[in-house]
């Protein structure tokens, strides 16, 4: 069955395109073409002159309308997902921050479960931790946090193959290693929770670690020790050119000048947005699912508003953020809410743009930069 | 006709490496860069022997050396100070003054005036810091003040040798400093400062076009309570045409920050300082009158054993960058020579290698260390 999406402003690899189409089949994209006359056949969703856009593929979601990914149930993932789809997330891979191992399978056996299912949003499941630096364990659980062990992680891999993403800390003992055996995987090693410096960073980056967690957070820049002064890990990851970053894109996490340096420095190709969302993101109870947080100005803080503790973001949030404040063209924000976390997560070839034979994942966002509609697979998720 | 042929060496030039040229001085200027190495008749031959020949070096935020810092006013002061970093290539100085009351300021400035007009063409104009400065940054140490235009307008009439001025962009009045600065063609940097990029924007849009020592005595990315924000660092990455100094002795930035800045802001914008007090080039006893030591390679106060400033000359800077920092090395040159002339304005005349200008002429052996000095078309080292 084909859909023609006509009346909008088309986001294509190659630019904004006007006067076109968007044609889908199924849960395909058939074409992009340069036309809006009818096809033949094709139902027609009027966009009245909006964007159109690839969907936003999260890469670091904790949760969502009242359920977080910890819980591990079927149920908590499914709540949590369906809260994202509705604000443009149309492709997820649920984040565990630091979690016991049995935590751990209870979510790979559900994250199996859906990614098995037709048309499924859940790509794959990424472990925030807990090979982490405890300096630097911000609003993860402490009592989790351990060295690498690969009497645990190695096992774990070997049984399941739905975990695509692993955040260590690299100055651990045993943490190249670590990125050595997941990249081998085919996991994403990267690097978090952190308090490398350079020849760690790069040490790490030669071992696997190709990415770098919530860029800016949990992790220091330039300092002092005594009077003498070294570069951070934010430094270090600016140095190491092929390095993609991601960054909590609410403008609160970093500010918008960091948001923009970051674009200006990493660049759009290296650099994917995430909302590092938790399970009080969309949702209608305003209690925080962690005790230890609270929720003040858009924002999880830890209750003594000593430190943030993640975000209640979601991805049509974070487009009309980093548009907005950081003054990022609306262009390169969705790019980077796309196109780049499907190449840092090797989807490209299926999501990420718009073009033919691409998965139909699509947004409608309006001039305001307000999201007004989502197909996800060639369903529509909320209608324009 | 008083000639000077150099040749046999590798001649950087704005254009590139000449192997095999020469570089011929007349009296005290380059009369010509030539790419062969046959003797010209009547010329004095200085056989290079393969090493570099690239300019001498500019050098701009440098309070001192050789047990003097320019501050103390006399003669004496300067010519020790100048004869000491001069030894080590620093062929165009800009002599600093930090916030050391008005009276010392005036001192300095009248002597540095005096020379100047008395024909020293080493010396490139006053550079002063201060006192319009934060006082958070400083901690107290030093008189600061909002600035002033009395004042300030005062000592610009007074001292017509000044070439740069250091300030706080977010201290009251300090929009009219810059303006009132650039005016009258003297260089508004920022310095010492809390300045985050809204402050940094409206200093850069009034004239604070250079930001001093970037990195040190300035917040990077920081944390007010829980929420984070932009610090006076990435304030000036984030501004592509502001240009900015390093104190690259590898004591007050690592190898890997000055890599950074040399990544960020470039050849172009981005100027080595020595930042050198008065234990630069000093081999004598520690100074009971000053308020400093000397600590690990560099200036520490005695009052709270903070970092105070540098001991480094700028053949070592270069040096750093090479070796530590992995910058190629006419890239290094450049950030010593090139940039901080055209910072300052006196790249007509010194910087670069080139015909008509003055023959500041540094020698290096191939492992950059400084062999011959020419300032001015005469051999010093």
């Amino acid at each position: 069955m084909l859909t023609q999406i006509i009346n909008g402003i088309i986001h294509t690899p190659s630019g904004w395109l006007k006067g076109g189409s968007l044609i889908i089949n199924d849960n395909k994209i058939l074409e992009v073409t340069n036309y809006d006359l009818s096809v033949v056949g094709a139902k027609v969703i009027d966009a009245k002159g909006m964007y159109i856009t690839p969907g936003a593929i999260e890469t670091h979601c904790h949760g969502g309308g009242g359920r977080d990914f910890m819980e591990g149930s079927e149920e908590a993932f499914r709540v949590a997902v369906a809260t994202h789809m509705e604000h443009g997330t149309t492709s997820i891979y649920p984040t565990l921050s630091s979690s016991s191992i049995p935590m751990i399978r209870a979510a790979v056996a559900t994250t199996e479960k859906l990614m098995a299912e037709k048309d499924s949003p859940v790509l794959g499941l990424h472990l925030e931790g807990h090979y982490f630096n405890m300096k630097m364990a911000g609003g993860q659980i402490p009592e989790y946090i351990k060295d690498p062990d690969p009497g645990e992680y190695i096992p774990l891999l070997e049984e399941t193959d739905c975990i695509k993403r692993w955040d260590a800390a690299p100055e651990l003992p045993g943490a190249t290693a670590f990125g050595r055996y997941i990249t081998r995987k085919g996991v994403l090693a990267s690097i978090g929770h952190t308090a490398a410096e350079y020849h760690d960073v790069l040490d790490a980056y030669e071992a696997g670690f190709t990415h770098a967690t919530h860029f800016y957070n949990a992790m220091p820049g330039f300092h002092r020790k005594n009077e003498h002064k070294y570069e951070g890990t934010v430094e270090s990851v600016y140095l190491i050119d092929d390095m993609t970053v991601e960054v909590i894109g609410d403008g609160i996490h970093v500010p918008a000048t960091i948001l923009k340096l970051i674009y200006k420095i990493k660049g759009v190709e290296k650099t994917a947005l995430i909302t590092d969302a938790l399970a009080c993101a969309a949702s209608d109870n305003p209690a925080a699912f962690d005790p230890r947080v609270i929720i003040e100005d858009g924002v999880c803080k830890l209750a003594d508003r000593s430190a943030l503790a993640g975000s209640i973001a979601t991805m049509d949030r974070v487009i009309k953020v980093v548009t907005t404040q950081a003054s990022i063209p609306l262009f390169d924000v969705i790019r980077m809410v796309s196109e780049t976390p499907a190449r840092i997560m090797g989807i490209q070839e299926r999501k990420g743009s718009l073009q033919k034979g691409k998965d139909a994942d699509i947004l409608f966002i309006d001039k305001n930069y307000d999201l007004r509609g989502v197909i996800a697979m060639g369903k529509i998720i909320k209608s324009i | 006709m008083n000639l000077i042929q150099i040749y046999n060496g590798k001649i950087l030039t704005p254009q590139g490496w000449i192997n095999g040229g020469s570089v011929l001085v007349n009296g005290d200027r380059i009369l010509a860069i030539t790419s062969s190495n046959l003797p010209l008749e009547n010329a004095k031959l200085v056989d290079a022997t393969g090493r570099y020949v690239i300019p001498g070096y500019v050098a701009m935020n440098i309070y001192g050396a050789a047990g003097y810092q320019f501050h103390d006013g006399t003669v004496e002061a300067f010519n020790a100070i100048i004869g000491a970093h001069l030894g080590h290539g620093a062929t165009t100085i800009f002599p600093t003054v930090g916030t050391v009351g008005y009276d010392k300021v005036l001192a300095a400035g009248k002597l540095c005036t005096k020379l100047m007009d008395g024909g020293n063409r080493i010396i490139g104009g006053l550079h002063i810091v201060g006192p319009y400065v934060s006082a958070e940054i400083t901690k107290g140490r030093y008189d600061v003040k909002d600035p002033d235009p009395v004042m300030y307008e005062r000592i610009v009439r007074e001292l017509p040798c000044i070439r740069r001025w250091d300030a706080a962009p977010e201290l009251p009045g300090a929009s009219e400093f810059a303006r009132f600065l650039t005016e009258k063609g003297i260089l508004a940097a920022i310095s010492h400062t809390m300045a985050e990029y809204d402050d940094v924007k409206a200093g850069f849009d009034a004239g604070f076009t250079h930001a001093a020592q970037l990195y040190n005595s300035m917040p990077g990315f920081h944390k007010r309570r829980e929420y984070k924000y932009e610090g006076t660092v990435e304030s000036v990455l984030l501004i592509d045409e502001m240009t900015t100094e390093v104190i690259a002795d590898c004591v007050h930035l690592p190898p890997t920050i000055l890599r950074l800045v040399y990544k960020l802001k470039g050849v172009e914008r981005t100027a080595l300082v020595t930042a050198a007090l008065r234990y630069a080039a000093y081999d004598g006893n520690e100074l009971a009158f000053s308020q400093i030591y000397i600590d690990n390679g560099v200036c520490k106060f005695k009052s709270d054993d903070t970092v105070a400033g540098g001991i480094s000359t700028m053949d070592q800077l270069v040096k750093n960058m090479i070796i530590k920092a992995e910058v190629p090395f006419e890239d290094a040159v450049r950030m010593a020579s090139e940039t901080p002339a055209r910072i300052m304005n006196v790249i007509d005349r010194v910087g670069t290698l080139e015909k008509g200008k003055d023959a500041d002429i540094l020698l290096l052996d191939n492992q950059y260390n400084i062999t011959s000095v020419w300032s001015k078309g005469v051999r010093i080292v």
